[in-house]
């Protein structure tokens, strides 16, 4: 039994298996010439744990890892910098104004099955990626938009109907990107697995859990900053390995050149070996253990404020991090516009909380933490057990498969989940919202909590920096004010790499850029 | 013979329909589904159902069973729930990789378990027995997850003369591909190896001690022709049932250690698919393994009762 | 093992005499076969572990965040581990877990086995049929990928796991003993005793029973060690034993990702797990012997 291939993609399996079967030979990129991408810069090899289940931009879900590869398919109108700042990409410029922004675009630019990049490319992939119906999850970040209209071959308007600090932000990322519309006119359900943009890379191929291999795209429109071209890799393989010992052990033995994410029990291990850096490039983990406060014991804020004051977050970051860990008052990062260092959680005292459960005639009350099976959680969990153990709660530790956390938690048949997410993401509307909204997704602790809805609600409704850093703020001092969640401890996500890889380029919530990365000799 | 065969064949069915409905019913009363893995943590609550219905979850039981059941009759697995792909696909995808590792393995059993039972049986209670017969116990007693992260550190991180972990197609590179087999194979190999060697010592000498053996030496055959003429061929049917009986069990250790070894194989899969949610995977990866071991175990018995001419059908 | 029944004298005089006058010499062979000794000193040493651990609770329970991961030392013979707990208290509670799964995972898949194998063998016909398409059809699952499958669903933890592994041993109880009984029922003194009108019931426990001890005791031996391995399998894939309490398995699960850099803590965890599967497995072998020149076939 063959994979399913249906006929617009059929050209491009052939071809990559004539690939597969010649080597090297027939690769467009293997010898390394001057002309067009592909200059040399040799094969990536990336150890990425986190396989998507798809490439499809508009199905990636709104906060995930997946840009790391999307970011090599597909470009967008807009690029956002490192340090916030948007920078032309297929849009050579743009003008804006109240109700509408109108795009200028390259006129240099197909998509790599051959299809010209035009306006009404631009118009396609933004009706779908505004579409429900198409199994779009960026509708929502595009919400602001009320149509696009292609004015002609290279330029596009978007009509608006409010105010909103987040559309540039969505454009430039997953929302915004460009795919070949003859593709996905031609299987826009097989589009995903087979991913056509105008991107630095080429897709190649993709065994689920196992590989998926990309070359490089030989007609890229970007240069350099000296004007040469890029990519300067030849060629792209991804390994999807999700055993984090054996993804250290990949790095540490040449297996891969960069790994994702790493834990800090496994980049400690590597600190002193010369072939490989580890670079703080400013990402941060953002632990946290979140408390149903939709039942007892944790409906009461006092017996939650209790909890805050038991929990050592130091010593639970020494265990799990070393000296590889920041402490944060929430989501936000040392630097980020909306970081604030005088949000202190309670000061720690067990005796304290001790006396909290004691006066309220709740010492030995039993309490579950559910947390996930895989390392550190249950460990923090094991840390907490204890901590809380002894300011005199019973606990309970479920580690427990991600899938059946998750339901657990969205059942509120817990007390207490620990879980993690990576941070900066794009903006602080994307760690709150979904979070501590009434309505949100992930409202774990089951806030119902005017003030909050209406600090965030305020945050995105302006575009004025200052006056939503204000409302995040105090965003964040609401929730530590209240105890719904703990945030534990931030363990440094370093970029892992072989030292002869250069020139990584990365997102403002860190996921990478890899036109300009190579190989040094 | 044949009718025999096709017995076996025909017995094969009821036990098809017990395994499709325990593990069809088993998996449904898992909890969570697989709503996250493809939407993501902050998809809505509508979403979430809009995918449910979408997948079928919305039916009832009996119903989404026959469906399977149907889909199965005809030849088709069904899509995987994450990622689209035919379930079938998917597996004739994996399946080299794990059929590689239990060759291999089996191989390993009778290259080495074989001959060693062999050296042990002839040479009973000298040195070499004991530490022959040591090394199987040590064999059968290391958990294959510890026996791997062991060969990785020397043989990949210390020594680095062979990759820690990986798959290349046999038909892409073959020498890539075979030095990224030995570590698993020899991990996973450990256990058929000294069971093979057990096996082997002990029918060997069994059949040393049998009537037929002693005549022959009295006759004045050499031992070691009456060791490989007589006893061995009579000393092999019990490892031949004994080895393949061990196919079950080279499954479940390929479970543990294709996940250490970064291998695309079935064990990984029915993991992976587990842990996710996608449960027609899951359905058709593990119907394909049990076929696949009956098949075995069968085969196993044909074998023996061609190299044992005294048992009828 | 007795021999009440007054109807069937000659086999239930038998089956004691077998009882009685095979367990003296074969306890002798025993004691002077050195996989024996062996096998059951480790076996002490879990059961002494398993009485000794509620001791060394605190010292296996409670994190100290100042040792983390120290080597050996002779404050901590075996180390810490990665939340600075004695690995050596917690390798000696470990043990605990051992003797659940042999007693409570192999205890009940004997039990739930044996009968279920006695009941086909001895009626064969349609509960034979059935019995048997079930055994073999839950044979045929790979045992990991039951066991995982049942543990996902009922929920991780020390109790369902045995409960899984227990549901994956029962069938090859049920096949054994079925087989056993198969060529036991042919004997004379069955068809005799079920000619007179015995109740099977009685038959099956108090004549067909004691005749299968000695099978019974060589497999029970042997899958005690498929069982602990399951059980760490289980606790390496993160399914098992719910902290803070711990099983080898899951401590050299938490071990080897450290194998180079802190040795101890996958090692100790990994030769007490071994030590352990290897004296089940010399156990099983010592009694195979034993029990083979004067077992129960032989009566």
């Amino acid at each position: 039994m063959r994979r399913r291939v249906t006929s617009g993609l059929a050209l491009g399996a052939a071809v990559l298996l004539a690939v597969a079967a010649c080597g090297s030979d027939d690769s467009p990129a293997s010898d390394g010439g001057g002309s067009g991408g592909g200059g040399g810069g040799g094969n990536l090899t990336i150890g990425f744990d986190n396989e998507p289940p798809d490439l499809d931009p508009i199905l990636s879900s709104r906060i995930s890892s997946d840009r790391h590869l999307l970011n090599a398919f597909f470009d967008t109108l807009i690029r956002q910098e490192r340090n916030g700042e948007f920078v032309p990409a297929l849009a050579e410029s743009w003008e804006s104004d109240e109700s509408s922004v109108t795009f200028t675009l390259r006129d240099d630019v197909t998509f790599h099955d051959g299809t010209p990049f035009d306006a009404d490319a631009v118009v396609v992939n933004l009706d779908r990626a505004r579409d429900d119906d198409s199994g779009s999850v960026k509708a929502a970040g595009l919400g602001s938009i009320d149509g696009v209209t292609a004015v002609d071959e290279h330029t596009v308007r978007l009509d608006l109907n409010r105010t909103d600090p987040l559309l540039f932000v969505n454009l430039a990322h997953e929302a915004g990107m460009m795919g070949s519309p003859a593709a996905i006119e031609t299987d826009a359900e097989g589009f995903g697995r087979a991913p056509v943009g105008t991107g630095p890379f080429v897709f190649d191929s993709w065994r689920t859990n196992a590989t998926l291999t990309a070359s490089a795209n030989e007609d890229y429109w970007r240069t350099d900053a000296d004007g040469e071209s890029l990519p300067k890799l030849d060629g792209l393989t991804v390994r999807f390995i999700t055993d984090p010992s054996t993804l250290r052990t990949e790095l540490q033995t040449g297996g891969v050149d960069m790994v994702r994410v790493l834990p800090p029990e496994e980049f400690t291990q590597l600190a002193d070996n010369p072939d490989i850096t580890i670079e703080d490039v400013g990402l941060r983990r953002s632990y946290y253990m979140t408390l149903n406060a939709t039942r007892p014991p944790f409906d009461d804020p006092a017996i939650r404020e209790a909890v805050a004051m038991a929990v050592d977050r130091d010593a639970i970051g020494r265990a799990a991090a070393g000296d590889e860990f920041d402490l944060a008052p929430s989501f936000a990062v040392e630097g980020d516009w909306f970081y604030d260092g005088d949000i202190t959680p309670p000061e720690l005292d067990p005796a304290g909380a001790h006396d909290i459960l004691e006066s309220a005639g709740l010492l030995g009350t039993e309490i579950t933490i559910v947390a996930r099976n895989r390392q550190p959680d249950p460990m923090i969990a094991e840390l907490l057990q204890a901590q809380l153990g002894e300011a005199g709660f019973s606990v309970q530790v479920e580690p427990l498969e991600a899938e059946t956390q998750l339901s657990r938690m969205r059942e509120k048949d817990f007390d207490a989940g620990i879980l993690v997410i990576d941070v900066p993401r794009l903006d602080p509307s994307l760690s709150f919202d979904p979070y501590f909204t009434t309505d949100a997704p992930n409202n774990w602790s089951g806030v119902q909590d005017e003030e909050l809805d209406r600090l965030l609600t305020d945050a995105v409704a302006t575009d004025d920096q200052d006056a939503r850093a204000e409302d995040y703020i105090a965003v964040q001092q609401r929730v530590i004010d209240e105890n719904y969640w703990v945030f534990l401890y931030q363990p440094r996500n370093p970029l892992n790499r072989r030292s002869n890889v250069e020139g990584i380029a990365l997102d403002v919530d860190g996921q990478w850029r890899l036109d300009e990365a190579y190989l040094a000799e | 013979m044949t009718t025999y065969v096709l017995r076996r064949l025909v017995q094969l069915v009821p036990v098809l329909a017990v395994v499709a409905v325990a593990l069809f019913v088993l998996l449904r009363v898992l909890p969570g589904d697989p709503t996250t893995a493809i939407l993501g943590l902050e998809a809505t609550d509508e979403q979430r159902a809009a995918l449910r219905a979408d997948l079928g979850l919305d039916q009832p039981l009996w119903n989404q069973f026959a469906t399977w059941v149907g889909g199965v009759v005809r030849g088709d697995l069904g899509e995987s729930w994450i990622t689209a792909e035919p379930v079938g696909g998917v597996i004739a995808d994996r399946l080299p990789a794990t059929v590689q590792l239990m060759v291999f393995s089996l191989v390993l059993a009778v290259v080495i378990g074989i001959p060693a039972g062999v050296v042990a049986a002839v040479r009973q209670r000298s040195g070499t027995d004991s530490v022959l017969t040591g090394l199987s116990v040590f064999g059968l007693a290391i958990p294959n997850f510890f026996l791997a992260a062991l060969l990785v550190l020397v043989f990949a991180v210390w020594w680095g003369v062979l990759p820690a972990s990986g798959y290349v197609a046999i038909g892409d590179d073959l020498v890539g591909n075979l030095t990224r087999m030995v570590l698993p194979s020899v991990t996973v190999g450990s256990t058929v190896v000294a069971v093979a060697m057990r096996q082997t010592r002990g029918s060997l000498l069994a059949a040393l001690g049998e009537d037929y053996v002693r005549t022959a030496r009295a006759t004045g055959l050499s031992r070691r022709r009456t060791v490989v003429v007589y006893a061995l061929r009579n000393a092999l049917v019990p490892v031949v049932t004994v080895v393949a009986l061990q196919v079950g069990v080279l499954m479940s250790a390929t479970v543990t250690t294709e996940t250490i070894f970064a291998l695309p194989g079935m064990g990984t899969l029915v993991v992976n698919a587990i842990f996710a949610r996608d449960l027609p995977l899951v359905q058709g990866a593990v119907l394909v393994i049990v076929v696949f071991v009956l098949l075995v175990n069968l085969v196993a018995d044909l074998i023996y009762a061609w190299l044992d001419p005294r048992i009828v059908y | 093992m007795s021999s009440e029944n007054s109807t069937l004298p000659d086999a239930g005089a038998a089956g004691a005499a077998a009882a009685e006058g095979v367990s003296r010499p074969v306890l002798r062979r025993l004691l002077r076969d050195r996989r024996f000794l062996a096998g059951a000193a480790v076996v002490i040493f879990i059961v002494l572990g398993s009485a000794l651990g509620p001791l060394f609770r605190d010292a296996m329970t409670t994190p100290d965040t100042d040792t983390l991961m120290s080597g050996p030392s002779a404050a901590h013979p075996f180390g810490t581990d990665e939340l600075g707990r004695d690995i050596l208290a917690r390798v000696v509670g470990g043990s605990v877990v051992i003797l659940q799964v042999a007693a409570v995972a192999v205890g009940i898949s004997l039990v739930a086995g044996t009968a279920l194998g006695l009941l086909a063998g001895y009626r064969g016909g349609w509960v034979d049929a059935v019995l048997m398409r079930v055994v073999d059809g839950l044979m045929a699952f790979p045992l990991l990928v039951l066991a995982l499958t049942i543990v996902a669903a009922l929920g991780p933890g020390l109790r369902n796991a045995l409960i899984a592994i227990a549901v994956v041993l029962t069938p090859r109880f049920a096949r054994v003993v079925r087989a056993e009984v198969l060529s036991l029922r042919s004997r004379e003194w069955v068809s005799a005793a079920r000619i007179v009108g015995v109740p099977s019931r009685a038959v099956m426990l108090r004549h067909l029973l004691p005749h299968l001890s000695g099978t019974l005791l060589v497999f029970a031996a042997l899958q005690l060690s498929t069982a602990a391995m399951a059980e760490a399998s289980l606790s390496f894939l993160g399914l098992g034993i719910q902290p803070p309490d711990s099983s080898w398995g899951a401590m050299v699960a938490s071990g080897v990702t450290r194998l180079e850099t802190n040795w101890a803590m996958a090692v100790f965890p990994g030769l007490a797990l071994l030590l352990t599967i290897a004296a089940f497995n010399l156990l099983a072998d010592a009694l195979r012997d034993a029990l083979d020149a004067h077992g129960p076939e032989e009566v």
